[in-house]
């Protein structure tokens, strides 16, 4: 497996909170060589479906699929286009970025901004505000109106770079390299015997109500869940407690969210299998779909594995190579030590 | 049509206490369902039943209004009192309530900071008029909830009126019911309980019902007052179909399908995001597995004030649009 | 009634460890069946007597506390809160870390260093490190770990013969009234529920709608009295001595209306001294258990007790009391 190509494809695929399709067909592709059947559950969620040796329990793997955007909210009589946004977007970034407006097709665009000599001595010294900011497609009202309308969804433009030391940045690695990583982890249990049945999930919409994670937890009814998503790599900025080296680790999560016995269990099988992790901690709601999950149905314990990514929620989240195979690995191999004796401890 | 606005929106009907508007629309809507119920938490329920291998359909509006409950009352007779919902303290000063029981006061004020432009709730009090304690205690409990109170004007095109968030959802749903004979889809429309204070009553409606698809109908804002803030949104503008709000996403293909029907129709629509406030559709769309939700809204000014305004042409075109996807609807 | 015992253990929100041991064995003594569900909950039946209903009792077992954020170079702990706790209570307190519960103390610079500046503001929340007593990050880390559970370590005391002072006394105290009323046998089968993580969104709640499909749930808690000099003319219920606090309408949900009128209805006939809470504040248990699955009826009666969500709290015996006697004759008339 090319996990580089497949990391490429799902990032680069565009599929905004609730506009998921044209990634969902993507994933689908690249899951269903390891799954022995795919289908979408009554929400949307795509679920690749693995038989375990005894099948008598459930596991469930959940990634977010959807990312954040923009989208318009209007379209101005010169041409250019108002928008609103989709998920936690930091307005300071949007000035000159390239986007893509996902219109009956695919249409380049510009987020464009008032110039510096244009505003007064105060404004200047404030960041933009929604309101202030269009994008701009070059092309008239009319044009526009055949293919644009309020409520089409705008993505960052896709651009995925090699950096040094097998970095890549690229958008919406929050949450395709976690979606990437389930994959490899069902390609990892091709190889290995695991007794329970394994339910690999991209969900929709985490971004912006956790519609997905919730819903799959309900419908799968697993006896043990485990979340993957995007934690903060360290730069400049980010406090040393706050944020995790992205050459070197994983995190796994403890907090009220998570399954203290069931987290203890995936930290041993981290240091069995020689992964490197550190805790995260999470003393309030995690930010993932673990939250979700861990309430639905009849509650079901829950571990959270975060990779950790830098510039989150930009354009150029930047991730090592590295994290996704372990994170696929370790997944897997936690699965794998999943058996008969599995107890709800919390001990 | 004015004097079925007229009574649905005069009546006092707050959060937790929705007897009186209930009683109301179940006799309105006996005679154009094939069963009614009311659940546990208070919702009323109708049902039109359609054939075999319909779809199930959940048309929702909330019979709920904001409001007050009275938390003290203090030893001259003022009361003070905690909000029912989004009851905001810059709309209040000086309007009438009217209590559930009859009893009508006024809101005022404490002495105003000179730096604060609105006195917060809590400055807040009700003025029934008493000379002391003991003559408002026999006027007035701890508890007791009341309203706006506020006269309904009906004109040519503008209804003005206190809750038609969402006395106006249950009157479209009403006129919808009146109007759907024999339709091949299972139509619930359920008139929900609660949702002001948190969506309560339509989670637990929709996780009976279970059903294929749901549309929510409530108020949204509009764009078009002066120095407002921009939303493509206006009175007139027709049926406004829910994209985005500040709770959910519409489901996408409920979203197309209801468009579809729309020009199908000639039903004029328009498409909304509505930057701050959400509605019933937030709680149905992630109830137990999940329910594909829409959701048709009525354009409105002054929300949550008691002079709330629509336009009467966009009140039409919803009900045609709740009809027509009521029949065309096939998933 | 050992109040002492289940006050002083610990269970901060998401590892309720020590309370949920203690509440299981004494439920045991009294339940038919005790089971533990995915997220911790203690669910503890008592068949009835031929009656067809599910009544339910519910208290939660957690308490507000932290979890270790942070380890530095010198071997301080860094905390996280969990649950909603005034950062202005938390200087210079005693804490216990972890399942060895490693005793440790709140530091605080002393006054004679501070500037008048300083002691203006609240000491910031994200300043305040616990010293356990060792020297460096690698001492501290053989003891503790990223994730531990931190919590006040206040010893339960009986101040005199009604009023009593500890930790956690919400919602210990209502876990004391399930046990007291696990003792009894009902017509109806009666769900004992004892619940995680109420502190931190009422998540253990959330799950048993699913599990339990009951006709009635009577949520017991702990709620802070505001019986302080005040001279304003405002509502300062509830008050310490005058009884369980019977919600009409918090944040998250309205009492039954059937639940209500039977509850003041028995209350008068039984001569049980009650009163109403401040309607609008807070939020139970009950917000989450009413929308659940189809609905259920429920309300909340609460102990009073002063300074909740902070290391001591003080309340009376005799609300407790009267708490647990008035669940009981409302249970019995369902």
């Amino acid at each position: 497996m090319d996990i580089v190509e497949v990391l490429k494809t799902l990032s680069s695929s565009y599929g905004l909170t609730s506009f998921e399709d044209d990634v969902i067909k993507k994933a689908e592709e690249l899951i269903s060589p390891y799954a022995d059947g795919i289908n979408r559950d009554k929400a949307g969620n795509l679920t690749a479906f693995k038989k375990g040796i005894e099948g008598k329990n459930k596991v469930l793997i959940a990634t977010h699929i959807d990312e954040i955007g923009l989208i318009v909210s209007g379209i101005e009589k010169n041409g250019l286009l108002r928008f609103s946004t989709v998920g936690g977007i930091d307005l300071r970034i949007l000035p000159g970025m390239e986007v893509m407006v996902l219109g009956k097709e695919n249409i380049p665009g510009v987020i464009g901004s008032i110039p510096p000599h244009f505003q007064s001595e105060d404004d200047r010294g404030k960041p933009y505000g929604r309101e202030d900011l269009y994008i701009d497609t070059g092309l008239d009202y009319t044009k526009l109106k055949k293919s644009v309308e309020i409520g089409t969804p705008v993505a960052y433009r896709s651009r995925f770079t090699e950096l040094k030391n097998k970095k890549f940045a690229s958008k919406s690695l929050d949450n395709r390299a976690s979606c990437a990583a389930m994959i490899y982890a069902m390609y990892e249990l091709t190889k290995l015997k695991h007794k329970w049945d394994v339910f690999g999930v991209f969900t929709l919409q985490e971004e912006y109500t956790m519609l997905g994670g919730k819903t799959a937890g309900f419908n799968t009814d697993p006896d043990l869940a485990i979340v993957m998503d995007a934690t903060f790599g360290l730069q400049p900025g980010v406090p040393k407690d706050e944020g995790f080296d992205i050459d070197s680790v994983l995190t796994i999560a403890r907090g009220p969210n998570l399954h203290p016995g069931a987290t203890r269990e995936l930290m041993h099988i981290a240091e069995e299998e020689h992964i490197k992790y550190e805790i995260e901690v999470t003393p309030g709601m995690s930010g993932t779909d673990a939250t979700g999950i861990q309430i639905s149905r009849r509650g079901i314990p829950t571990v959270l594995i975060s990779l950790p990514i830098r510039n989150m929620h930009t354009s150029s989240e930047t991730i090592n190579i590295n994290s996704v195979i372990n994170a696929g690995k370790l997944t897997a191999r936690y699965i794998a030590s999943l058996d008969e004796n599995y107890e709800n401890r919390f001990e | 049509m004015r004097e079925l606005i007229k009574k649905l929106t005069e009546i006092s009907s707050p959060s937790g206490n929705e007897d009186d508007i209930r009683n109301f629309i179940k006799k309105e809507i006996k005679n154009y369902c094939d069963s009614i119920e009311t659940d546990v938490m208070g919702n009323l329920i109708a049902r039109i039943n359609g054939k075999k291998g319909g779809k199930t359909i959940l048309f929702d509006a909330h019979m709920d209004e904001i409001g007050v409950m009275v938390n003290h009352i203090d030893e001259n007779g003022f009361l003070r009192f905690t909000a029912i919902g989004g009851f905001f303290p810059f709309h209040a000063l000086v309007h009438r309530i009217r209590f559930q029981n009859g009893v009508i006061g006024v809101i005022g004020e404490e002495k105003r900071d000179s730096s604060a432009k609105v006195s917060p709730l809590d400055k807040l009090y009700i003025d029934i008029g008493a000379k002391s304690k003991k003559e408002a205690e026999k006027m007035i409990e701890v508890g007791d909830m009341g309203t706006y109170a506020a006269e309904t004007i009906v004109t040519d095109n503008r209804i003005i009126a206190k809750s038609l968030d969402d006395r106006i959802g249950c009157y479209i749903m009403i006129e919808a019911m009146k109007k759907i004979k024999k339709p091949k889809n299972t139509i619930y429309f359920v008139f929900a309980s609660q949702e002001e204070v948190g969506v309560r009553g339509a989670r637990p409606a929709a996780y009976r019902i279970s059903p294929d698809c749901a549309i929510a109908l409530d108020v949204t804002g509009t764009g078009d007052t002066p120095e407002s803030a921009k939303m493509e949104v206006k009175l007139d503008g027709g049926a406004a179909i829910k994209v985005k709000d500040s709770g959910m996403l519409t489901n996408r293909k409920v979203r197309e399908k209801l468009i579809d029907v729309a020009k199908k129709h000639k039903i004029k629509y328009q498409l909304e995001i509505l930057e701050h406030g959400t509605t019933d559709a937030f709680g149905i769309q992630i109830t137990a597995g999940g329910v594909p939700t829409g959701a048709i809204s009525i354009p409105s000014r002054y929300i949550h004030s008691p002079s709330e305004m629509v336009s009467v042409s966009d009140v039409k075109a919803c009900t045609d649009l709740v009809v027509a996807f009521a029949n065309d609807y096939d998933a | 009634m050992n109040i002492e015992k289940f006050s002083n253990a610990m269970g901060v929100s998401g590892d309720e460890w020590e309370i949920r041991r203690l509440l299981t064995e004494e439920a045991e003594k009294y339940a038919d069946s005790v089971e533990i569900d995915a997220m911790g909950n203690i669910i503890a039946l008592k068949r009835g007597t031929g009656g067809k209903k599910k009544l339910m009792a519910v208290a939660h077992m957690d308490e507000v506390g932290f979890l270790v954020t942070g380890i530095d170079e010198s071997g301080f702990l860094k905390l996280g809160r969990v649950g909603g706790i005034d950062p202005r209570v938390c200087v210079d307190k005693r804490v216990i870390v972890g399942r060895d519960k490693i005793p440790g103390v709140i530091m605080v610079k002393p006054i004679h260093l501070t500037s008048r500046d300083e002691r203006g503001k609240p000491v910031p929340f994200s300043s305040l490190l616990v010293d356990i007593g060792t020297e460096k990050k690698e001492e501290t880390a053989k003891y503790v770990k990223l994730g531990d559970p931190v919590a006040f370590d206040t010893k339960f005391e009986k101040l005199s013969n009604s009023m009593i002072k500890g930790k956690a006394f919400d919602d210990r105290l209502g876990c004391v009234a399930i046990i007291e009323l696990l003792k009894k046998r009902y017509k109806h089968d009666f769900y004992a529920v004892f619940t995680v993580q109420e502190e931190v969104g009422l998540r253990g709640a959330s799950v048993i709608g699913e599990r339990i499909k009951a006709d009635y749930a009577i949520i017991l808690e702990g709620t802070g009295a505001q019986d302080f000099p005040n001279k304003k003319d405002i509502n300062k219920s509830p008050k310490i001595g005058a009884g369980p606090c019977v919600t009409i309408k918090d944040g998250r949900s309205f009492a039954s209306k059937e639940l209500l009128k039977l509850t003041v209805k028995v209350a008068e006939e039984n001569k049980i001294p009650f009163q109403f809470k401040k309607p609008g504040v807070g939020g139970t248990d009950a917000g989450v258990l009413q929308i659940s699955g189809t609905g259920i009826k429920t309300i909340v009666y609460a102990t009073p007790a002063r300074y909740i969500h902070s290391p001591v709290s003080i309340s009376s015996v005799n609300d407790l009391k009267n708490k647990i006697n008035l669940t009981d004759l409302v249970l019995k008339s369902l």
